[in-house]
């Protein structure tokens, strides 16, 4: 049925093809995009048309949503979406149940809906929460059910959009709104809320991304199904190279859900994400085993919901890939083998000149690190016909006191056919919107000149799983959020008044009705993570600040600051050649003596209102690792 | 004569920071209102997201040493000196030294320095001043702001070269100390011109900075300088976009937004103290009124409404102050027979205040008449 020189041509993916099974994946290979697609996605392919003889492209993308008349309106409904998945080798799947979002009049899908925007327009989402009730809270960190997780919101990652809330609109509208109160966000069981973007007419061109961010929840339902694209457009998609040149918009996602094969089923149903403790006590996943006997696992990744789709193209042609890592912990580190691939957007901000990546494995090699929640534009020109692999190649995940490495992975096959088609790259350097001029030493003179720091510690240093076997320093917060929980609830069984007092020696609350508060010892936190919000940043409308932000553990944090993108002008205190983007990743191997250190300069433009800086690692904003920052009118 | 009451309190000095407030008692017991770095432990169940980190109005006694001998607020974090000299740091401690890391707000000791007489918090940086008048400086190593140089980025405390010091003020990564003998030195972030020296590069060493005249007092807000001269006479500079400096007349206010070099303010009468925060000034007469200009988006000018100022402007109806401190919105003051704050109160810095308080609010009664001189 398929042609025996695609078979051929696919190269084995020895870390994820078991042997005694390639016989059989070469003979059902081609069967992939008959199998694979998700239900959820509509099958609209833009492969080209099937041909005896050509080779199948199985690479597929969600339905696209287009603002026409400069408005988009949608309705997103959170659901669970009951699917197949491929794990880790892609030929077998799994049945999942897990959150997802469903678009307009249609079914969950593996993703919500490719959202097309461009500046000027407004963007009108309606979310409607159809998750069943959330399971009773237990404990403000219930290590089984952290916090709400059938409580959500929306957030629309790296946007340049108010971040305020409209009570006096009926119904009432938000904006880019996520600093909901534990009593507050999307109810589950029918509750709605009408999200309204008006996207600034000079927003700069590039992709983003949509994903709940309901303090608690957000890991848990990022990290199931519920994200989407969202692209914004502008000049640069204009351009008559670009606008040639196909695009293709890949969704990296690795949805968590327990192993019905493995055992480890974390106390939950067969491919279901519903304990907290599945996400954080091997934050990078399972499935993608390291090299190294003991080294974490990995977290298999799709791309639009798809196993190593195969992408076909022809020699001479040239594509633009708009790449989104929604995963909520796992960086890629990507490489397209014999390939340049061309960064014209880092995250969805548009850049001058490209920054070149060819294929890793050339000694002047150097692949495209895409940290949780980064995205990038690339161009890349097919070479001589022949099959290539996308890879995510292993990445240093901690170094120092804990040293860890990301196993890597193949994530897509090319195929490039011969072709005679002549395309050409546009020039550089490409106009970039003025939003994205550069913060002189002079602007921060004028508008203030704050320097800020910011800190991302984990108390013991041990943030990550090192080892297969190793329960992280996140498992062991569980342990005495387990032990806080039962000793609470301890004291309120014996009496009310036990439990108050253990309370007012936690809390420091007045015993009678004195004016003055008497000393007490006031215990030590021991959470593994930052307690959030113990401080918040107040900031000012127009200001422009330059903050430093210290990473104290072993691991690479990733911080993500809303509404405003970040202008990076140093690492480790070294100047850099700067550029802008929403999510930064830290150099791994801090210590609290010699943090490693990003200094990034931000405009506050454009909205007051509140937003919040976070860890773009979900587990951890989860966990505290998020603080509030609050623009404040001039 | 009517017995004083035991809710009056009798204050030596007063300190404000990011969003706590600190007043030492003359029995040494410090009383601490608002956010992190006030003694009180935050409930471990409040909303992540509220901007109001607490509800709770009334002060707490800090723990531990029952008498201070100098306390300073900072950014979500205190130190203070026992009355054996030891220095004590305690609130939003993200990280610390020689491997002691937590986050609370029992006082615990800071090791390295002998004999403490001043301490000054800042953000991730701190001084403190012995009784010799050497300066130890540890914190976060950011644009040269310990003004020296260290093993680590994180650096324990250690001396900075300099003659004998006074005072010494933190902002945003720099810092300003005053000699014995008036001199002014500044070094690290100089993002807004706020070291004087005419230009905007950070420096990693103390570099002289000459007012003409000896200096008697300094303060420095995030990213401005005010110091007063023996004469009286109050100079600024750093950042200006809000008049923080204040506005010359004889200058383009374009060219204003920061200035590099120091300048004289007018104020109407003799100054005896100053006090800066997040882009605002306050002067404090000697009359005993209070002047403040500068930024007042929490009304932290106590002018009773919203707008800046670019010169100093009295707040009416304020009279008999004896000392005053600023936090990054908040101002407290020692009246004459209440500890009185104003600005911002959105973590209960002000106790019962309003979140954007405009004018003077009374926050503890204190013991009057001349018992509650300053120190
Ligand atoms: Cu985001």
């Amino acid at each position: 049925m398929r042609s025996s020189r695609l078979q051929e041509a696919i190269v084995p993916d020895p870390t994820d093809i078991e042997p005694a099974r390639r016989q059989f994946l070469r003979v059902s290979a081609a069967m992939a995009s008959t199998t694979l697609i998700p239900p959820g996605l509509g099958g609209c392919s833009e492969g080209p048309p099937e041909k005896s003889g050509k080779p199948q492209e199985t690479f597929v993308q969600p339905m696209v949503l287009e603002a026409r008349d400069g408005l988009l309106d949608l309705t997103l409904r959170a659901s669970y979406f009951e699917t197949r998945l491929a794990g880790s080798i892609a030929r077998k799947s799994q049945a999942v149940s897990l959150r997802a979002y469903a678009c307009n009049e249609h079914g969950p899908g593996v993703s919500g809906p490719t959202l097309v925007v461009a500046g000027g327009d407004q963007l009108r989402i309606r979310v409607v929460n159809n998750l069943p009730v959330n399971p009773p809270l237990r404990w403000f960190r219930d290590p089984t059910n952290y916090i709400s997780p059938n409580t959500t919101n929306l957030h629309t990652h790296g946007l340049h959009v108010s971040p305020n809330f409209y009570p006096e609109r009926t119904p009432p509208e938000y904006g880019d709104h996520v600093v909901d109160s534990r009593s507050g966000g999307i109810q589950p069981r029918g509750d709605s809320r009408q999200y309204v973007y008006d996207i600034p007419e000079n927003h700069p061109a590039g992709p983003f991304y949509y994903h709940p961010q309901y303090h608690g929840s957000s890991a848990l339902q990022t990290g199931s199904l519920m994200c989407g694209a969202l692209m914004v457009r502008g000049p640069m998609d204009r351009l008559p190279e670009m606008a040639r040149a196909r695009e293709l918009i890949f969704l990296f996602q690795a949805p968590y859900y327990s192993a019905g094969d493995s055992g480890d089923t974390d106390g939950v149903k067969a491919g279901t994400l519903e304990n907290f403790a599945q996400i954080a006590v091997h934050p990078t996943g399972h499935g993608v085993r390291s090299a190294h006997a003991d080294g974490p696992e990995s977290q298999p990744v799709l791309i639009n919901g798809v196993r190593h789709p195969t992408i076909v193209m022809q020699t001479g042609e040239v594509h633009r890939w708009r790449l989104i890592n929604t995963q909520i912990f796992n960086a890629l580190n990507l490489s397209l083998d014999d390939h340049t691939l061309l960064e014209y957007t880092t995250d969805g901000w548009e850049r001058a000149s490209w920054r070149e990546h060819p294929d890793a494995a050339r000694r002047d090699g150097k692949g495209l690190m895409l940290g949780p929640g980064n995205r990038a534009s690339v161009l890349l020109r097919g070479g001589a016909p022949g099959t290539y692999l996308l890879r995510s190649l292993p990445l240093e995940l901690a170094r120092g006191r804990q040293s860890a490495t990301l196993p890597g992975q193949i994530l897509a096959r090319i195929v490039v056919v011969e072709g005679t088609a002549a395309f050409d790259l546009p020039q550089t350097p490409l106009s970039v919107s003025e939003f994205l001029n550069p913060i002189t030493d002079h602007e921060l003179a004028s508008a203030g000149g704050r320097k800020r720091s910011i800190v991302f510690d984990m108390v013991g240093n041990e943030a990550i799983g090192a080892t297969r076997n190793a329960r992280s320093a996140l498992g062991a917060a569980f342990a005495q959020a387990t032990t806080a929980a039962s000793t609470a609830k301890e004291s309120v069984g014996q009496s009310i008044a036990v439990a108050m007092a253990a309370l007012s020696r936690l809390t420091g609350v007045a015993v009678g009705n004195t004016d003055v508060r008497p000393p007490v010892a006031s215990p030590t936190h021991n959470y593994q993570v930052q307690p959030a919000n113990v401080i918040g940043h107040n900031v000012i409308l127009d200001a422009v600040e330059e903050w430093t932000v210290f990473n104290c553990n072993s691991i690479g944090h990733s911080i993500h600051i809303h509404v405003n993108p970040m202008y990076v002008i140093k690492v480790n205190g070294a100047p850099i050649d700067p550029y802008w983007c929403d999510t930064l990743s830290l150099p791994a191997g801090g210590t609290p003596e010699i943090p490693t250190s990003a200094t990034i300069r931000m405009r506050f433009k454009d909205f007051a209102g509140p937003h919040i800086l976070q860890s773009q690692m979900l587990q951890y904003a989860d966990l505290g690792l998020i603080q509030r920052i609050t623009v404040v009118p001039a | 004569m009517p017995v004083s009451r035991p809710s009056r309190h009798e204050i030596a000095a007063i300190s404000a920071g990011k969003d706590h407030t600190l007043a030492r008692l003359r029995t040494g017991e410090v009383l601490g209102w608002g956010g992190a770095g006030s003694g009180r432990m935050s409930t471990p169940d409040r909303d992540i997201c509220s901007p109001f980190r607490t509800t709770d109005a009334k002060p707490v006694y800090v723990a531990k040493s029952s008498r201070y001998a100098d306390v300073s607020a900072g950014y979500g974090v205190s130190l203070g000196i026992s009355d054996t000299r030891q220095t004590l740091i305690w609130g939003f401690c993200q990280v610390g030294l020689d491997g002691k890391r937590g986050f609370t707000e029992e006082p615990s000791l800071v090791d390295g320095i002998s004999n403490a007489s001043k301490v000054v918090a800042g953000q991730l940086l701190h001084a403190a001043i012995d009784q010799s008048g050497d300066l130890y400086t540890w914190g976060m190593s950011t644009d040269g702001a310990l003004g020296r140089t260290a093993a680590t980025i994180n650096a324990r405390p250690g001396v900075v070269r300099l003659p004998a010091t006074q005072a010494i003020a933190i902002g945003d990564a720099f810092m300003v100390a005053l000699s014995t003998e008036g001199h002014l030195h500044a070094w690290g972030s100089n993002s807004a011109g706020q070291l004087g020296l005419g230009h905007l590069e950070s420096a990693t060493s103390p570099q002289s900075i000459s007012l003409g005249s000896r200096v008697k007092a300094i303060a420095a807000g995030s990213t401005h300088v005010l110091a007063l001269t023996a004469s009286g006479q109050v100079f600024g500079w750093g950042s200006n976009h809000f008049g923080q400096v204040s506005f010359n007349q004889r200058k383009g206010r374009s060219a204003q937004a920061f200035m590099s070099e120091p300048v004289p303010i007018d104020l109407p009468e003799p100054t005896s103290a100053l006090a800066a925060g997040m882009h605002y000034s306050v002067a404090l007469g000697r009359s005993g009124r209070v002047y403040t200009w500068g930024w007042n988006g929490f009304g932290q000018l106590g002018h009773g409404d919203l707008e800046a100022r670019d010169a100093p402007t009295v707040i009416r109806h304020l009279s008999g102050v004896r000392a005053i401190a600023a936090g990054e919105a908040h101002v407290v003051a020692t009246g004459e027979s209440d500890l009185l704050g104003w600005g911002c109160n959105e973590s209960g810095q002000l106790g019962s205040a309003n979140p954007r308080q405009m004018s003077p609010h009374a926050l503890l009664a204190i013991a009057g008449g001349d018992r509650a001189r300053p120190d």
